[in-house]
């Protein structure tokens, strides 16, 4: 007899995250399991609720497994929160297996009341404007950017920037008709929301140097559904979780940047790379994000500055 | 049970609910909460409920809904309605059938700043249907006029029903918004139209000559600056790249309020009738949302619309076949259930289905298209007898006219409804040209 | 039942203070930020999340006010005085609709408030929201329990303006 996985995620169902990633997760569990275990995956937040109640979702039993972002829900999560701190990642695949090890290590708590199967990163974020091509870190003063994460509010605020929130599918409203000058995404993103269209100039950061931001994702499950399965279908979803599924996720998401990047150098957007003389400078320019990450999360009562240390130390082991 | 008898267990236990009075929403959230339940178990469902209100109620995207209702009663109570039409009988007068074709521009001004085709037809009906009375209009043409001149509160923008399309589609507000501005003029024309032949047609429906209208005077012109005005910044403010949709909304509800304060119309007590009309008219939509919601999440899971589109898609039918069958499917349905409903039921399922198909265009334009063809089934279920809510709303303030006079005086409408739907489906440039030329 | 009546009011008006206070808002933030260059990044989850709580203080009105939409087409025929007990008993659905809405809604805010959950950039806390929908939703199902009980006409005196 089999047994059904809802798997719930917000994008639609030709995106490279339902095609690919969740997809090979369902394939992978079928086959395991001689297809006791079968997913259905609902796209477009089919089953209900906004992006942000995914999380609730999981740990509800509304869905079985969901892909979601931890930072919809900020303060809920603040030792993981660390990797969406502007230059910590290079390279997301190792990121991703650092951001495992660091979540068995430091924040299983925060998750403690659902299964998580994986945790990963997207590809380096990039600044996407349609009128000023940015070269130097005076470029991006006083420009009106989209900011995608709370922590990227600060850093675009420290660069000189005036940070518009707005959700995603507002951008390229916003965009088409300036209200916004640019967006802060990653290629993988951008041509989801009409970048390429809707923008002339890219700037990315040297990719040998950390990126300008990432973001986090993680996939949890149902801690009811699984306990449900019998020993030898657990196995199989244990399998096929961890830090391998992890690093899977994310490597697979950031290799989504080259076709991203390929339609907006098609749409002859000029693409600037930030040299790391230059991106010292942004670095420097935005040291104090990180202090006041630590400052806010010392105050909830966690060590903030042995947080971000092991979270650098981790991703500095995987990342050669 | 096969997935299909499930939806179709889902879909007929909330007709069942619906023939027998329960407000819509409840039949939707009933049916809904079985199947979800018959599929899940109640842990899931009672887990879904724990978020659902606070989804639908707090999220950003609808948030623009009660802004533009809000505005439509601060214009309503803040005396523009009155002035709208008094220039535009000074504009129409003279002309036969003058002060109903007066009704349909007030309407189509007031749809310019309000998303809500009941609040444009209790608006101007308002102000309209007694000096209609006053100058010798029959009942039939007066209530017909303005129920079908209500529609154009949402076939021109801002409109709840694109706001509601572009949410479930995922498609671009300000580009449906200017997709319908054309066809919405269209509509007004068409509708002036249908006034002139019909009191031309059907004998002592209007006086033939009016004898005492009323002059156009200067003080009538300035009578619509306000409007004018608030439309421009709203409109102004959105293409011109200062703020969002939403934002827009609120600008338009804050300058409105402004311009009534500043008219010395707006007392603490109108005010008050302001926020209890929004209420209303707010607290039905929304929990609309929370029914269709619910029946949405357990059709899905049923997996049918999921399938559905690709079938229908292996049948291999001539695209605008299937348009075709939708938009009547639609008329029939809006026949019995109220539209906007309908279109959080059937959207989700309907759309992919026409996404798959091939007219010739990019799929951004089929998207828009397919969304003002949507709108025009609605403004007509909005008229079309046995359940038109604009009737119902405009009937029931005209209390000496009985609904099948209305009834009948929505006819011509209809007919011009039908054809204007027709050129948009053979024609589909004729609303996306606005969208290309603006971009 | 005067004081649910009352009550529905005070709902409405405080919900309408709060949108006119979000316009408000709204065009001071559009202000500075298309000609001072700063601006509120959450400023749209403050519109989300008072438009939630406005929404909510709504319900109580539109019910007192039989606001909702109903078919009649396939009723017609009957009697008014059988069409009365089905409203009467829409009325009692939509209450105990509302009872559960009340109860899972209430569950929702205690999960909110225990995992601290905030929104994304301005980082209000949830919980709030949800506390907020709590007791018009309550208002809601009795004033819908007054109406199976006593019928509609119950109601209406306090509400024509
Ligand atoms: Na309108
Ligand atoms: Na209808």
């Amino acid at each position: 007899q089999t047994i059904t996985i809802k798997v719930h995620h917000f994008l639609n169902a030709n995106s490279v995250q339902h095609t690919t990633m969740l997809k090979t997760w369902c394939d992978n569990i079928a086959k395991d399991s001689a297809n006791r275990l079968q997913c259905q995956i609902f796209p477009s937040m089919q089953l209900g609720g906004t992006p942000a109640q995914l999380y609730d979702q999981a740990r509800d039993g509304v869905a079985d497994v969901v892909w979601t972002l931890p930072g919809y829900t900020s303060g809920r999560f603040p030792r993981m929160e660390v990797f969406e701190l502007p230059f910590m990642m290079t390279n997301a695949e190792a990121t991703s297996r650092a951001a495992w090890d660091y979540y068995e290590k430091n924040a299983k708590d925060e998750f403690k009341d659902t299964k998580i199967l994986a945790v990963h990163v997207h590809g380096p974020g990039n600044i996407f404007t349609s009128k000023k091509q940015i070269k130097t870190v005076e470029d991006i003063k006083g420009l009106k950017l989209r900011a995608p994460t709370r922590l990227t509010t600060k850093l675009l605020t420290s660069l000189g920037a005036t940070p518009v929130g707005m959700p995603v599918p507002a951008v390229p409203d916003a965009l088409s008709k300036g209200v916004i000058d640019g967006a802060v995404i990653p290629y993988q993103v951008a041509p989801s929301i009409k970048i390429d269209e809707l923008t002339k100039f890219t700037a990315e950061t040297d990719r040998t140097q950390p990126a300008l931001y990432t973001a986090l994702f993680v996939v949890p499950m149902n801690k009811a559904k699984y306990d449900s399965l019998p020993p030898e279908l657990q196995k199989v979803i244990d399998k096929n979780s961890g830090r391998e599924l992890s690093a899977f996720l994310g490597k697979t998401q950031s290799d989504d940047d080259i076709p991203g990047k390929q339609k907006i150098v098609a749409a002859k957007n000029t693409v600037t790379v930030i040299p790391p003389a230059e991106l010292e400078k942004w670095i420097q320019a935005s040291s104090n994000v990180d202090d006041e990450w630590v400052a806010e999360v010392t105050k909830k009562g966690l060590d903030g500055k042995a947080l971000l240390a092991d979270a650098r130390a981790l991703i500095k082991k995987y990342t050669k | 049970m096969t997935p299909i008898e499930l939806a179709g267990i889902i879909f007929g236990s909330m007709l069942v609910f619906m023939a027998i009075r329960l407000p819509i929403a409840i039949s939707m959230f009933l049916a809904g909460a079985t199947g979800y339940i018959l599929q899940a178990g109640w842990l899931p469902f009672a887990g879904f409920m724990n978020t659902q209100a606070f989804a639908r109620f707090a999220g950003y995207d609808l948030s623009v809904i009660p802004l533009f209702i809000l505005m439509g009663y601060f214009a309503t109570k803040g005396g523009i309605s009155k002035d709208l039409f008094s220039f535009a009988a000074a504009v129409m007068g003279r002309f036969r059938g003058g002060l109903a074709m007066a009704s349909l521009l007030a309407c189509a001004a007031f749809g310019a700043i309000s998303g809500s085709s009941v609040a444009t037809a209790a608006t101007i009906t308002g102000v309209a249907l007694p000096e209609m009375k006053r100058h010798g209009y029959s009942g039939r043409l007066a209530t017909g006029t303005l129920a079908a001149g209500g529609t154009l509160g949402i076939q021109l923008p801002p409109s709840v029903v694109l706001v509601i399309y572009a949410i479930l589609t995922e498609q671009n507000i300000s580009k449906l918004f200017a997709a319908a501005v054309v066809p919405g003029l269209i509509a007004l024309c068409g509708y002036m139209l249908a006034v002139a032949i019909y009191v031309r047609v059907v004998p002592g429906q209007a006086p033939e000559v009016d004898p005492n209208r009323e002059p156009m005077t200067l003080a009538k012109v300035i009578g619509v600056l306000p409007i004018i005005t608030i439309f421009s910044l709203v409109f102004g403010g959105i293409y011109g790249g200062f703020f969002t949709p939403t934002e827009g909304a609120a600008v338009g509800a804050a300058s409105t309020l402004l311009i009534a304060i500043f008219k010395r119309e707006m007392t603490v007590a109108k005010l008050m009738d302001c926020f209890l009309g929004t209420a209303a008219s707010a607290a039905m939509i929304f929990l609309i949302f929370i029914g269709a919601d619910t029946m949405n999440a357990a059709l899905a899971m049923t997996q049918v619309p999921n399938q559905l589109a690709g079938v229908v898609g292996s049948w291999g039918l001539p695209p605008l076949l299937v348009i075709t069958a939708i938009l009547l499917f639609y008329v029939a349905l809006g026949a019995v259930m109220d539209e906007m409903s309908m279109l959080l039921l059937t959207v989700p399922i309907f759309f992919p289905m026409v996404m798959g198909l091939d007219f010739g265009m990019p799929k951004d334009m089929v998207a828009i298209w397919f969304g003002i063809m949507v709108l025009m089934t609605v403004g007509f279920g909005l008229i079309a007898p046995p359940v038109g809510l604009n009737v119902y709303v405009v009937n029931g303030m005209a209390q000496t006219v009985p609904m099948a006079e209305s009834y009948k005086g929505v006819m011509p409408f209809l007919i011009s409804d039908v054809l204007r739907t027709m050129l948009f489906l053979f024609f589909p440039i004729i609303p996306l040209w606005l969208v290309q030329f603006a971009s | 039942m005067r004081i649910l009546g009352m009550l529905a009011k005070l709902c409405a008006i405080l919900a309408g203070l709060l949108l006119t206070l979000i316009t408000l808002i709204t065009c001071y933030n559009l202000i500075m930020r298309n000609f001072i260059g700063e601006s509120m990044v959450g400023a749209f989850e403050l519109t989300a999340v008072s438009t939630g709580a406005a929404i909510a203080l709504f319900m109580p009105l539109a019910q007192a006010r039989q606001g909702h939409i109903i078919v009649d087409f396939f009723t017609t025929g009957l009697s008014d005085a059988l069409n009365a007990k089905l409203d009467r008993f829409g009325a009692l659905m939509l209450s105990l609709v509302f009872v559960f809405l009340a109860w899972r809604v209430s569950i929702g805010g205690i999960n909110a408030y225990n995992a601290g959950s905030q929104t994304m950039l301005m980082g209000f806390p949830e919980w709030i929201v949800y506390a907020a929908m709590v007791p018009p939703f309550i208002v809601t199902a009795l004033i819908g329990l007054t109406q199976t009980v006593f019928g509609f006409e119950s109601l209406q005196k306090e509400l024509t303006p």
